[in-house]
């Protein structure tokens, strides 16, 4: 019994005597972080001097109220990311997802991307190869996206399926005008009830190969 | 008929020389903006928050602060620089200094069997009756699974080694940190190849002038190359000059930097920032490529279009050759800058001995002073002004649209080439979001300006119609706290007069920083109220 309480008391006094130290010890290791992070600001700090200035709002109005005599180019997506950033906007992330961006890579270069040294850079316009190329892979995305996307909306509900769909691919406002002049088409292409995702592929390709989605 | 005549003359000229007038479409604008700046498109929770341009504006702010900006920035940046690497110049790196061969142990390949993924040594040795599961370097949300002699020599997160992934077709396109696929080959390669994209992404990610990308003693790491320098094992350091402090400050590294992250080095004259990293030094075989490369990206500016078609035999020298010299007077000098580096593959040898030139009539050595002849040439910020403009508009200035590209480039310089703003000012232009699209062909292009003129920090232009009630009014409580009828030491600031007519003594005293006080120096540019007070009194038109 004794040597019990003896025990405790010494694994006690042990605690008292080391806790100091232990508490020490652990806001040394955070302050030698935070040091660090310090310490390695002051030194960027230090040698590229200040900071870029923020915004200038007279200048801004100035800017604004010179004009420009010539619209903005249509831009055509990067075809290097385009049907990348698809997939990983519309699908969860996962080793699915990764093994799909390794299938799909192999029709980037079809697509008008750049070679792997970028001593070429990636086409700014389409051409029939780079359209056959987006017709045949829409196929292989759609199929992806309708199977593995996690759809707020019910397979039967065709009309915000259809809505959904076309937004999020062909990211118009579906409030746009735009956007109401091709939604009976677009609705055309889904059976009435549809009882899968899957049925939705027909209208997920023709997206894809939509202008609005093609060009900016 | 006169009048006929005289009315259809002033509608062709009108027609001619009008400007676009083309239908504002807010959101026209924020699709383009939210694909170009976050390679997204806009939900419409986001289409129906913006209601006005003001809302526009604060939609293209929140898209130049989001976290997806980084990969936008780096993506506009390997573009721009177009540098990319050959798989194989991995292999010129690799050390035979421990055993002659080149192929070390450290190597592990790793696949996904049977619902696992498991790494072995590429040669079959250390098999093990027993694997563990360890957290890998690259991706913590999953375990793989390993011997323990792979532990014991590659670390518990295997950051010492070499990883092959079995299928490397799957690998190329995965950003680090995304997925449970990595392989060392296709990563590093990768981050060498866009590391001055990388340099120049952190440091307007960190908010520094973008003038900075040429900064001597600046570079950044990620992920790969933090496991590159974790293999002195694989890879010779002396070939790939890798300064000691880089490799200690790597060694001290705790996080992995998912993203490109700056790290300052010692001063050396062959260090140019983005102009002297491995990656963009070995694309080019010859330092005339680099120095075209430097020319053309960095000042827009063209050597020729096309070569001679039958080139003399014995030249001589191409400076003085007529034909030649045109280009060669200017190339040939820039190019003894990268003089230290040697050419293709002898560019990992010793550094070579240095070489004086000249370059728009500066003279220096090595890349630190070619980087500080760029920087102090405004030539650069105009040439980054039309790169950006390129890329939001998808076209080249117009030559209608030089005070366009002027205006544009004094923001820059005036907000100490801050990039970000840059991109706000474009794609906050009236033309940015337009209705219309053209086919982005420029009937008359505009020139790039003659190199030679030092940048000047101009005061902002006035916009006009300020006026007292509207602009002033609401900022002089910053003065009246003190400067009011009941303080008679001071002369009070409460009234529209008393602020007329003393305008012209109030606006040395508050751009000095002397007033209000508190003040720790003349007030900047987006540095709050009492900049905005001063600069509304300077551009106050009194009546």
């Amino acid at each position: 019994m004794r040597i019990t309480q003896y025990c405790l008391n010494f694994k006690t006094q042990m605690i008292i005597l080391f806790l100091p130290l232990l508490i020490n010890n652990c806001s040394k290791s955070v302050k030698t972080q935070n040091q660090k992070t310090v310490t390695s600001q002051q030194k960027s700090k230090d040698v590229l001097g200040d900071k870029a200035l923020g915004a200038q709002d007279f200048y801004l109005q100035q800017i604004r109220s010179t004009s420009a005599s010539l619209a903005p180019a249509l831009i055509r997506p990067d075809p290097d990311l385009v049907m990348k950033n698809l997939l990983k906007s519309m699908t969860p992330n996962n080793l699915k997802l990764s093994k799909q961006l390794g299938v799909i890579e192999k029709y980037r270069l079809l697509l008008g991307g750049a070679p792997e040294d970028l001593s070429t850079l990636p086409q700014f316009n389409y051409d029939s190869t780079s359209l056959i190329t987006i017709q045949s892979l829409s196929s292989t995305v759609c199929s992806y996206i309708l199977s593995n996307s996690l759809f707020t909306w019910s397979a039967k509900d065709s009309q915000a399926g259809v809505s959904y769909l076309a937004q999020r691919i062909t990211g118009l406002s579906s409030n746009s005008g735009e956007f109401h002049e091709n939604i009976s088409s677009w609705q055309a292409l889904v059976p009435t009830t549809p009882n899968s995702y899957s049925e939705y592929s027909n209208l997920c390709m023709t997206l894809m190969m939509d202008p609005y989605t093609l060009y900016l | 008929m006169k009048n006929i005549l005289l009315t259809l003359f002033l509608i062709t000229t009108a027609l001619l020389t009008q400007d676009i007038k083309a239908k504002e479409n807010i959101p026209m604008g924020m699709r383009r903006g939210s694909y170009l700046l976050n390679f997204t498109f806009p939900t419409d929770e986001e289409y129906s928050k913006v209601k006005s341009k003001d809302d526009y504006y604060q939609y293209i702010r929140s898209l130049l602060d989001s976290d997806k900006i980084y990969d936008s920035l780096l993506r506009y940046h390997v573009r721009l620089l177009g540098i990319g690497l050959n798989q194989d110049v991995i292999k010129e790196l690799y050390s035979d200094s421990i055993d002659g061969k080149s192929s070390k142990i450290a190597k592990l390949k790793c696949s996904q069997t049977q619902g696992k993924i498991q790494c072995d040594w590429v040669d079959n040795t250390g098999t093990c009756s027993q694997k563990q599961p360890t957290v890998p370097f690259w991706y913590e949300k999953v375990s793989v699974w390993v011997c323990p002699s792979v532990t014991s020599i590659c670390g518990s997160d295997l950051k010492k080694c070499f990883i092959q992934w079995s299928n490397p077709l799957e690998a190329k396109e995965i950003e680090f940190g995304a997925s449970e696929i990595y392989d060392s080959q296709v990563a590093i390669i990768r981050s060498l190849s866009r590391q001055a994209a990388g340099i120049a992404t952190a440091l307007i990610q960190e908010n520094y002038p973008y003038t900075q990308i040429l900064h001597p003693q600046v570079t950044a790491i990620d992920a790969p190359i933090v496991n590159l320098i974790h293999q002195p094992h694989h890879f010779d350091f002396e070939k790939l000059h890798i300064p000691n402090e880089l490799k200690s400050q790597v060694e001290k590294e705790e996080d992995i930097p998912l993203k490109f992250k700056l790290v300052i080095m010692d001063q050396r004259p062959e260090q140019g920032g983005i102009l002297s990293t491995i990656g963009g030094l070995r694309r080019f075989e010859k330092n005339r490529s680099r120095a075209n490369w430097i020319y053309n990206k960095l000042l827009c500016r063209k050597f020729t279009d096309s070569l001679p078609v039958v080139f003399p035999q014995d030249p001589g020298n191409l400076q003085t050759t007529p034909g030649c010299m045109g280009c060669h007077a200017t190339l040939d000098p820039l190019s003894y800058f990268f003089s230290t580096w040697g050419e293709g593959a002898n560019l990992y040898g010793d550094n070579q001995s240095t070489r004086d030139s000249t370059f728009i009539g500066k003279t220096g050595q090595g890349l630190t002073d070619l980087s500080q002849i760029i920087k102090d040439e405004e030539g650069f910020a105009t040439c980054t002004v039309q790169n950006v403009w390129e890329w939001m508009m998808g076209r080249g200035f117009e030559l209608k649209e030089a005070s366009l590209r002027d205006i544009l480039k004094d923001y820059f310089i005036s907000t100490r080439y801050n990039f970000k703003e840059l991109i706000y000012a474009i794609a906050t232009h009236p033309n940015f979001f337009v209705d219309e699209r053209s086919d982005g062909l420029v009937g008359q292009p505009l020139e790039s300006p003659a190199l030679g003129k030092v940048p000047t920090q101009t005061l902002a232009p006035c916009p006009t119609g300020i006026t007292f009630s509207k602009d002033i009014q609401s900022k002089i409580t910053l003065c009246t706290a003190c400067h009011n009828s009941s303080q008679s030491a001071r002369q009070p600031l409460e009234t529209e007069a008393q602020w007329r007519d003393l305008r012209s003594t109030i606006i040395p005293i508050m751009s000095s920083g002397s007033m209000p006080p508190g003040q720790l120096g003349p007030p900047v540019a987006g540095s709050g109220s009492v900049f905005d007070l001063k600069e509304a009194v300077r551009c106050w038109n009194v009546p």
